[in-house]
């Protein structure tokens, strides 16, 4: 956003062009809903085995969920290949969602004892 | 990159044919005068002056609570109100000059300056900007209608709960609260969406970041912070609501709820809300500051830098108004760290006005008086806020009249003295004539007077003890001199609105009858590049989009500076300003859908208040218009008949040339 | 959406540097889509209060069914593989639309709505039995922050079915073409969106603490 970087618009690239140079094919799409309902089993598995992984259960869980919802915005919802200002837009609303919530919960002392 | 002949503009001869309706809905309507053109009107400059409008009158609204208070507590033992009727006056009171006074005046400059400014012809989204005001003006009507259906919300702007839920707020007020709010939270957000994507996308060429007027900037800035605080202060409200309407437990103790969920949710959105609030009002001081020192702001990069600052710490502070709510002492220093440190970006933009006032060739118009009225009385509520943000001592402040008198000197102090301001200024852009300097310069020093007798000493009263939310006090506690000082302070800050007013009347007078409805486009030899129009502008803003060379833009055409850095005049605005090229751009047609829709949810409302069954008529002529604004047909207007062309342009005036558009959706 | 977009159009008065058929924005992304995705962020915050309020209460239920006696793994993930797969199919429909092959956007759209609505009715099955088995909506916090959560995914979800069909309308009436295509990719977005939301759902409310 400096002075530096002249707008995408001076630049005459426009949407159509990255819609050109950066189309998903099919095929792709369906890997990753595979690679999706994998990782949907594979969570399931693991909720199931609460005693046997103790603490790690919960980051487990977390962990397997972020990699899904990356995934999700960045294939099929096309930010990896989008103009990087809906990308900036969307995870600064999702950080400050994260932090502020999260942070509401710990002047609850809701982390004190970890996830419960 | 696509290689694409530019297609030739087509010639229709007038009057144009409006294209066939494919799915047999209304045609959009025409006219152009008259109130049908207001109510119909996408045009962001008629919604400016419509949200300009709306505001002042519930700022009266407002004013006459304030009054009211004040007259009650002039001496101990008032008797002008009995408690309930005080509890609703002030919770009334701060809830309308709130949310529907100085959040909309803001909006309402924004609506009509932040195009022009960024040299566009309109907001992204015309008709959602007209939803967004009808909306907000049902949410204001749903919520004043509380007091002639039942009784007006009681328990404070911010309504904690368990004091909120039925068995302790039997009446419907709450209720009107909480749908009048959610109602008016729709219109910011579909406002914050259309400000931000406006902002983000339609720059004219070589406007790049840096190049953007600090008013818009902080208006960005501000939009941002309401697009994230408005989600949670709706989530609090539907909870609220689905436990008195429903029955749910959000907030019901015995089942094991937490009161504080309700402080929290509520203050995530209510301090960042302040800073929404104050943030046109940086922009506009340093819009105006510059003008009239005829220096460019000090530290251009900084001040947007510190705004940004402040439009992230903001986040993280809202706890320092639950202090004393037993979080726990973690929390608690957390929090005052916090609010220290937001304090440090506010004060930088403090200083950079003062620097660039600093060896300026200062012009007291009635306008810069305003804006160092603003940085003055904002850096005194600023100096006690600091000292809420020291936790201990706020632990004595906290709910006496020492908050209230902090928050009226950065609220009206700050926001509404720079909107006065903002008023001054502008007036000639968008009226086409100027306000009475006279009359102006009086409004100003009576408000100060005013203003400062008012809330100057209810920091001495808060510190003597005077508890908040009192609607009388007994003699003896040392308290009667103040309170009458202050009753006697806001019926002279009164008396200032009615100046205002009557400048306002005064001079709109006096320019008809000398035949002025249109001014000079630059009447303060501005810097900024709204003043490049016509004053005031044609309805679609600009004849031709500017190229942006610069950061003040339109300064930069008048002034260069030669080999001794001197200051060299090259042009006069008449020159340089936009000028009528003989071809008028297709601007979209008003639309009936947006008020239909906005009453639509009138209608929702009021049924969640008193009659599902009124929820599902609403919540269907809702579907339905919402449907039938995706399918209208856009229809040609017809605009009054071009400029005579300019002498070059080879063309006859009467010839329309209908532009080509990208592609809709 | 026949509104004549402001500040997309060519500058085709004096002169145009930029000829060409896209929208000429600051950022070359247009409205609709832009305004989208700021929609979206801001949808974060909404969500997040109820998942936060959620999490909160859980465990503070001072009578009445708790999350174990109520919840059903299997079902639940099955749902979760159907939206999941809505979103593929989505994701195809937009694919069909860039492509301008309208028969494929239709059948798409009308594969996405379908699972969209099983994934709901599945819901409705779900809270139903829920209801039988002692959780109501005023029973307890638990049945209040639950239901009123994943009410409003719910309502999400039935609004994006909505928008399926009023495309798939437009489709039938000619008015998705090629030139288009953007309808179908914004109104995408969102229902990706909802998919999204439910996949942290799904862990933090179902997983984590069944």
């Amino acid at each position: 956003m400096s002075d530096q970087t002249i707008s995408h618009y001076e630049q005459g690239v426009t949407e159509g062009d990255y819609a050109l140079e950066h189309a998903v094919a099919d095929k792709t799409y369906v890997l990753v809903a595979i690679f999706l309902a994998v990782m949907t089993a594979l969570e399931v598995l693991v909720s199931y085995t609460k005693e046997a992984l103790g603490p790690f259960h919960d980051w487990a869980l977390i962990i397997l969920m972020a990699i899904k919802f990356i995934c999700v915005c960045l294939y099929f919802m096309h930010l990896k290949f989008d103009h990087a200002m809906c990308k900036r837009v969307f995870f600064f609303g999702l950080s400050v969602a994260v932090l502020v919530y999260c942070g509401m919960l710990g002047t609850f002392h809701y982390w004190a004892s970890g996830f419960r | 990159m696509a290689i694409v002949e530019a297609p030739q503009p087509l010639t229709i001869p007038e009057p144009a044919q409006p294209e066939s309706t494919p799915m047999g809905v209304f045609q959009r309507p025409t006219k152009t005068t008259g109130w049908r053109s207001w109510v119909t009107t996408i045009d962001h400059k008629k919604i400016g002056k419509m949200y300009g409008f709306a505001s002042i009158v519930f700022f009266i609204i407002g004013g006459v609570e304030a009054l009211l208070i004040r007259t009650q507590l002039a001496t101990p033992n008032g008797t002008l109100l009995s408690a309930q009727v005080y509890n609703e006056i002030f919770t009334m009171h701060g809830t309308t000059m709130i949310f529907l006074v100085v959040m909309p005046l803001g909006v309402a400059f924004m609506n009509y300056f932040i195009p022009l400014q960024i040299g566009a012809r309109d907001v992204a989204f015309p008709r959602l900007n007209a939803f967004g005001f009808w909306t907000f003006l049902a949410g204001g009507i749903i919520l004043n209608s509380s007091w002639l259906l039942g009784g007006a919300p009681d328990n404070g702007w911010y309504n904690y709960a368990p004091n909120s839920l039925v068995v302790f707020s039997p009446t419907h007020g709450i209720d009107f609260w909480t749908v009048g709010l959610i109602t008016t939270g729709l219109a910011s957000l579909v406002t914050s969406i259309n400000i931000i994507t406006t902002v983000i996308n339609m720059r004219a060429p070589g406007m790049t970041w840096f190049k953007v007027p600090v008013f818009t900037w902080m208006s960005l800035v501000g939009q941002f912070m309401l697009l994230f605080a408005i989600p949670v202060l709706t989530a609090a409200q539907f909870m609220l609501l689905f436990d008195r309407r429903f029955g749910a437990n959000y907030f019901e103790v015995s089942q094991g709820a937490d009161p504080l969920l309700w402080e929290h949710l509520f203050w995530i959105f209510g301090h960042p809300e302040v800073y929404i609030m104050i943030m046109p009002a940086f922009g506009m001081t340093s819009d105006i500051v510059p003008v009239f020192s005829r220096k460019p702001l000090f530290g251009y990069k900084v001040m947007v830098l510190s705004g940004i600052a402040i439009g992230f710490l903001g986040w993280g502070v809202w706890a320092h108004h639950m202090f004393t709510s037993g979080m726990g002492p973690v929390s608690v220093a957390a929090f005052a760290v916090g609010s220290m440190t937001i304090a440090i970006p506010t004060g930088v933009k403090i200083f950079n006005w003062m620097a660039t006032m600093w060896r300026g060739q200062i012009r007291f118009t009635t306008a810069m008086l305003f804006a160092i009225g603003m940085f003055t009385m904002f850096t005194l509520g600023g100096v006690s806020g600091i000292t809420h943000a020291v936790a201990p001592a706020d632990t004595q402040q906290h709910d006496t009249y020492y908050i209230v008198a902090h928050f009226h000197y950065v609220l009206f102090g700050g926001a509404f003295l720079i909107f006065m301001g903002g008023f001054y200024y502008w007036w000639p852009k968008i009226f086409g004539h100027k306000l009475s300097e006279k009359l102006g310069h009086w409004n100003f020093w009576l408000m100060m007077i005013g203003f400062n007798m008012t809330f100057g000493p209810q920091h001495v009263l808060g510190l003597q003890g005077m508890p908040r939310r009192v609607y009388t006090y007994l003699p003896g506690y040392g308290w009667e001199l103040w309170n009458m000082v202050s009753t006697i302070g806001s019926y002279i800050l009164a008396l200032s609105v009615l100046l205002f007013i009557i400048n306002v009347v005064y001079s709109r007078r006096k320019a008809h009858a000398a035949g002025q409805y249109t001014c000079e486009p630059d009447p303060w030899d501005a810097r900024t590049l709204e003043w490049i129009t016509p004053s005031p502008p044609p309805e679609f803003d600009f004849w031709e989009i500017p190229e942006v060379r610069d950061l003040d833009e339109a300064w930069h055409r008048k002034y260069a500076e030669d080999e001794n850095g001197r200051l060299v005049r090259i042009a006069k605005m008449e020159d340089v300003m936009d000028k009528p090229t003989g071809r008028i751009p297709h601007m979209p047609s008003p639309s009936y859908w947006p008020i239909v829709a906005a009453f639509a949810v009138m209608l929702i409302g009021y049924g969640i208040i008193f009659n599902l069954g009124l929820c599902a008529v609403g919540g269907f002529l809702l579907f339905l218009s919402v449907v039938a604004w995706g399918v209208e047909p856009s229809t040609h207007t017809e605009l009054p008949p071009p400029e005579p062309s300019t002498p070059d342009s080879g063309e006859s005036g009467a010839v329309r040339e209908i532009e080509e558009v990208g592609a809709n959706v | 959406m026949s509104d004549v977009a402001v500040g997309q159009e060519h500058h085709g008065e004096v002169h145009d540097p930029y000829p060409g058929l896209s929208p000429h924005t600051s950022t070359g992304v247009s409205h609709s889509k832009m305004g989208m995705w700021i929609f979206l962020a801001s949808d974060c915050l909404l969500f997040g209060a109820f998942i936060s309020a959620y999490l909160l209460y859980n465990g503070r239920a001072q009578q009445g069914p708790t999350p174990e006696d109520v919840i059903n793994i299997p079902f639940t993930s099955t749902s979760t593989f159907v939206l999941l797969m809505s979103s593929l199919t989505m994701v195809l429909a937009v694919s069909s639309a860039h492509r301008g092959d309208e028969r494929r956007l239709r059948l798409w759209l009308v594969t996405t709505a379908f699972l969209g609505a099983s994934f709901i009715a599945g819901q409705v099955y779900e809270f139903t039995t829920m209801v039988h088995e002692g959780l109501g909506y005023t029973t307890n916090i638990f049945g209040s922050s639950f239901y009123s959560l994943t009410g409003f995914h719910g309502v999400h979800v039935t609004i994006g079915i909505m928008l399926l069909l009023i495309m798939l309308g437009m489709s039938l009436r000619g008015r998705l073409p090629k030139e288009k295509a953007e309808v179908v990719e914004v109104i995408g977005l969102y229902w990706h969106f909802v998919d999204v939301v439910w996949i942290v759902i799904f862990t933090v409310v179902y997983l984590i603490h069944k």
